[in-house]
């Protein structure tokens, strides 16, 4: 069977690879990736819409502006979108350097522990948890409430992501990695590499303690490559060779499981079937030993409690063999010198295999088993107090990699199977209910340079400005697009991470909105509001479809959310800003052929809204005191293109601008402008100067902003770059502005001083003027 | 208004290139392996080389840059599978023709069939060739974690290879 099944992956790993040779042209594509690479920095090139959607890991939020070019088979079409559609902005990147990042308190990124591995407990109050910070270096943290609330312990350098810690006891612990292991006997205030060449951590958990000893499986680096088990008091570093050592089998998985109590060990070796074993008791080596089943072609496992009760080995037999795949288990009751069978729970076995049966110790008394489906669909955990007589069920559960403390509480690993971020949680009810454990805190202080990795590639996300110089800046990071909330105080010169308690680390939001210092939204894969400036934040619900806002707008004391339900009917729902009242307005549109990116347009003007639902072509509607029309059509209105609206606060005239002639509509494209004197009773076309236009053809239309009352700028865009253009008087005259590069996108006016836009140059970054563009700098990520 | 020029691109004198050349071809066959369908493998494998090619002074200079790359990938098509959910609900999905779907084998339908962690260890492992370091860097685990997945992965594959042949 083994054969068979490498076999079987060789064939279909050549006919992959033939498969995609047949279709791949990779000269071709490398020299479109070079020729397009700085469209596709604009992050609006796509060769299809399912492209788009992959693309569209993060959204621009209400009130930007942008440029679309859109590819389709080799066709390229430029395409305005107008300011509030969303725009996809995963290519927008930039590396942050941690040097040039002035923050005003150095600090990780504080997000929930990884997982299970990342956490260890002494005991049900006190334990560590380590965070990787970036910078190929990592923090240590201690609790001593459960996981509540936690304390900086500092940071080890050269311990990179995905580390495990163990904890032996309160003094004594490890953290291991695939480049390494590291160990420290102060509590965690100092940690010290004890990485050898023949010392490598091979064992899923890294290395395993118990009260007395720590083990690690190290490989000799003689030719033979065997593999030795290193054992070392838990108080010092001298590991030394034990007499289990195992001749490598054929590969390519090695794997070991370890058990250890009360300075006993045993320890297995699977090789796909089982392929070792040996157990340590005191100074009696038994490197022959082998657990029950070993000879019925499975791998096997071996566990125990933390220094208490019996010794479990289990496993699936069956697999490399023609016998019968079956869960076996077996249980020792008097340190592993002699095994029974430890009967199970039973297991459905109607599917190709049967489910698959886990033991997890609790205590010296209870076991516990952890039986999942063989698809993965559904996970129950049981228990037994008599040695698996009896079996009662705990609770159907959506955790893995449990682990008991005692026989109340366990540490567990949450987060969906498939693209979730896991995280640790915490029972205190046996395993009956979970909750994540509290989020650590900004570390501040003793290394200086961690507040931003600088190995973190970052996509620049949604950008908010609440009042002049006070605005968030939502970031993914490439590797695992976790986002960052980062804050300025002034212009953007300076950002630093924004807190982002409540909102659940596996969480993903791609939009912000803040009206003002206090009262904010993020939506994404869900949907959260803060009332206290971003110090905390908490969901949302969703609408009665399930789904959460594809986008918040915030005007005239209003967060807007525009949703969809299970017909594709899309509705705006709105609340006052500083409470979660969000009740349906009455404005809703019907999904168009558009595809699948629709946006809000949305002004207030004293008691009446007025909104546009662009979807390849803008419908509008309006509210009039509390009166919806989702009917309403202004005269510019239903000419094909995209609609935008703008009212300057406290300002008279409304502003509607659209270009015809793109979905339909007129026959000939044509940037409109118009303004509404009367509360949009009626509009009157204004006439924009003929001299913008670019070889005989007319600025496409990117965005209409009223800043201030009596001012309007339109933001016109030709091959060359960005056009603002600018009337001071409601339209009657206008003049040219600034001219932004050709790369520039997501131009926002706050006031005509002060404008900012991305740049899709490299390295891509957000630039800020406080000058109405006379200058700019560059403020995220700042110049090095 | 005046703006800076941009410096002389440094990527450019690092080979780029030949990364592109080496893994382009791999990248569509283990985006194939994941999905099954030509095209989504074609436009992540395009559009995670285009992320290395942004940020290829950092990329290059990775212990691993070949799974930097394939994180890149997996985070794209697991981001697509989500915006899929979503879109769904906004809009039909076109069916794609049966020739988008190259490969009819039963093994490539056991992979699909495990979950999501053992299914990648699997394609980027025994499909694309990586080494399990690389691997548990792609898929930000312990290299501990990927043995043991893969462990899991090769016992319910032959499993369903077992039940196959009987």
């Amino acid at each position: 069977m083994t054969d068979r099944l490498d076999d079987e992956l060789q064939r279909l790993r050549a006919d992959l690879h033939a498969s995609a040779t047949a279709t791949a042209d990779p000269a071709a594509a490398l020299a479109d990736l070079r020729s397009g690479s700085r469209l596709t920095v604009l992050g609006t090139r796509r060769r299809n819409d399912r492209l788009a959607v992959i693309g569209a890991a993060l959204l621009i939020a209400a009130s930007l502006v942008a440029v679309a070019v859109i590819g389709d088979s080799g066709r390229k079409v430029v395409q305005p979108i107008t300011s509030s559609t969303p725009v996809t902005s995963a290519t927008a990147t930039t590396s942050v350097s941690a040097t040039t990042v002035t923050m005003t308190s150095p600090s990780v990124v504080p997000t929930p522990f990884a997982d299970a591995s990342s956490v260890s407990f002494i005991d049900p109050e006190n334990g560590f948890g380590v965070m990787y910070a970036g910078s190929n270096r990592s923090a240590v943290f201690r609790t001593s409430d459960g996981g509540n609330s936690w304390q900086s312990s500092g940071f080890v350098d050269g311990v990179g992501e995905g580390a495990h810690l163990t904890f032996a006891d309160a003094t004594n612990g490890w953290l291991t990695t695939s480049g390494g292991v590291w160990s420290t006997h102060d509590a965690g205030q100092s940690w010290r590499s004890i990485t050898t060449p023949s010392l490598l951590p091979l064992a899923p958990m890294g290395v395993v303690a118990d009260s007395v000893n720590v083990y690690a499986v190290g490989r000799s680096t003689a030719p033979d490559g065997r593999f030795i088990v290193y054992s070392a008091p838990v108080n010092s570093d001298d590991f030394s060779a034990t007499r289990l050592q195992f001749d490598p089998g054929a590969g390519p998985v090695f794997d070991f499981s370890i058990a250890a109590s009360t300075g006993k060990v045993w320890v297995v070796y699977n090789d796909r079937v089982f392929t070792g074993g040996g157990r340590i008791d005191g100074a009696v080596s038994d490197s022959q030993w082998k657990p029950p089943a070993w000879d019925q072609g499975g791998a096997l496992r071996v566990v125990t409690a933390r220094d208490a009760g019996p010794i479990y080995t289990f496993g699936l037999t069956g697999v490399w063999t023609d016998v019968a795949v079956a869960n076996v288990a077996s249980v020792s009751t008097d340190g592993g010198a002699t095994f029974r069978r430890l009967p199970l729970p039973p297991v459905s076995s109607t599917g190709p295999q049967p489910d698959t049966v886990e033991i997890v110790p609790i205590d010296a008394h209870t076991v516990g088993a952890v039986v999942t489906r063989s698809d993965g669909s559904a996970t129950t955990l049981l228990r037994s107090t008599n040695l698996g007589a009896n079996w009662s069920k705990v609770a159907a559960v959506a955790v893995t990699d449990i682990r008991f403390i005692d026989a109340t509480t366990a540490i567990a690993t949450s987060g969906s199977p498939d693209y979730g971020i896991p995280q640790a949680v915490r029972s205190n009810d046996g395993g009956r209910t979970w909750a994540p454990l509290g989020t650590p805190p900004t570390v501040t202080g003793s290394i200086p340079t961690a507040t931003v990795a600088p190995d973190l590639s970052y996509d620049l996300g949604a950008l908010s400005f609440s009042n002049l110089g006070n605005g968030w800046l939502l970031t993914s990071s490439q590797e695992d697009q976790r986002t960052t909330l980062f804050r300025t105080t002034d212009l953007g010169r300076h950002w630093v991470v924004a807190p982002t308690l409540g909102v659940p680390g596996g969480a993903r939001p791609y939009g912000v909105a803040f009206a003002d210092l206090q009262n904010g939204w993020l939506w994404g894969d869900g949907w959260w509001a803060t009332h206290d400036g971003g110090s905390t934040w908490h969901a949302l619900p969703a609408n009665a479809a399930g789904v959460t806002p594809n986008q918040v707008i915030v005007t005239g004391g209003y967060a807007f959310a525009l949703s969809a339900d299970a017909t594709g009917v899309f509705s705006v729902m709105r609340s006052p800003v500083a409470v979660d009242d969000f009740v349906d307005t009455g404005l809703a549109w019907e999904k168009g052929a558009g595809g699948n990116e629709v946006s809000l347009s949305i002004v207030s003007q004293g008691s009446s809204v007025f909104a546009a639902f662009n979807d390849r072509g803008g419908r509008t509607g309006r509210i009039l005191g509390t009166r919806a029309d989702p009917t309403w059509t202004p005269t510019g209105a239903g000419r094909g293109g995209n609609i935008d609206f703008a009212t300057a606060p406290g300002g008279q005239d409304l502003y509607l601008a659209t270009q015809t002639g793109i979905w339909g509509g007129d026959a000939v494209s044509q940037l409109i402008v118009e303004r509404s004197p009367d509360g949009g009773n009626t509009f009157i076309p204004l006439t924009l100067p003929v001299e913008l236009t670019v070889a005989d053809k007319p600025l496409r239309f990117c965005g209409l902003r009223a800043p201030e009352a009596g001012t309007v700028v339109v933001l016109g865009c030709d091959a060359n770059g960005t056009v603002l253009i600018a009337s001071a008087d409601g339209g009657h005259s206008w003049r040219p502005t600034i001219t932004l590069p050709a790369d520039a996108f997501d131009v926002q006016l706050l006031t005509p001083q002060f404008i900012t836009y991305r740049t899709g140059g490299q390295p891509t970054a957000l630039m800020v003027s406080s000058d109405s563009g006379i200058t700019f700098h560059r403020s995220f990520p700042p110049a090095p | 208004v005046i703006l800076t020029a941009e410096p002389v691109d440094p990527r450019d004198v690092i080979d780029f290139d030949q990364f592109f050349l080496e893994h382009h071809t791999r990248l569509i066959a283990c985006g194939l392996a994941l999905t099954n369908d030509q095209e989504r493998a074609r436009d992540a494998a395009q559009e995670a080389l285009t992320r290395a090619f942004r940020d290829w002074e950092k990329v290059a200079r990775l212990d691993h840059p070949a799974a930097w790359v394939r994180r890149v990938l997996l985070n794209l098509l697991a981001d697509e599978g989500r915006r899929d959910g979503r879109t769904r609900r906004l809009a039909p999905v076109v069916d794609r023709h049966d020739d988008q779907r190259p490969s009819d084998s039963p093994l490539l339908a056991a992979i699909h069939g495990l979950p999501t962690r053992q299914r990648e260890a699997v394609v980027l492992h025994y499909l694309d060739d990586l080494p399990i370091e690389e691997v548990a860097s792609a898929m930000k685990v312990a290299v501990g974690t990927v043995k043991a997945t893969l462990h899991q992965a090769r016992a319910s594959l032959a499993i369903t290879l077992k039940e196959d042949v009987s």
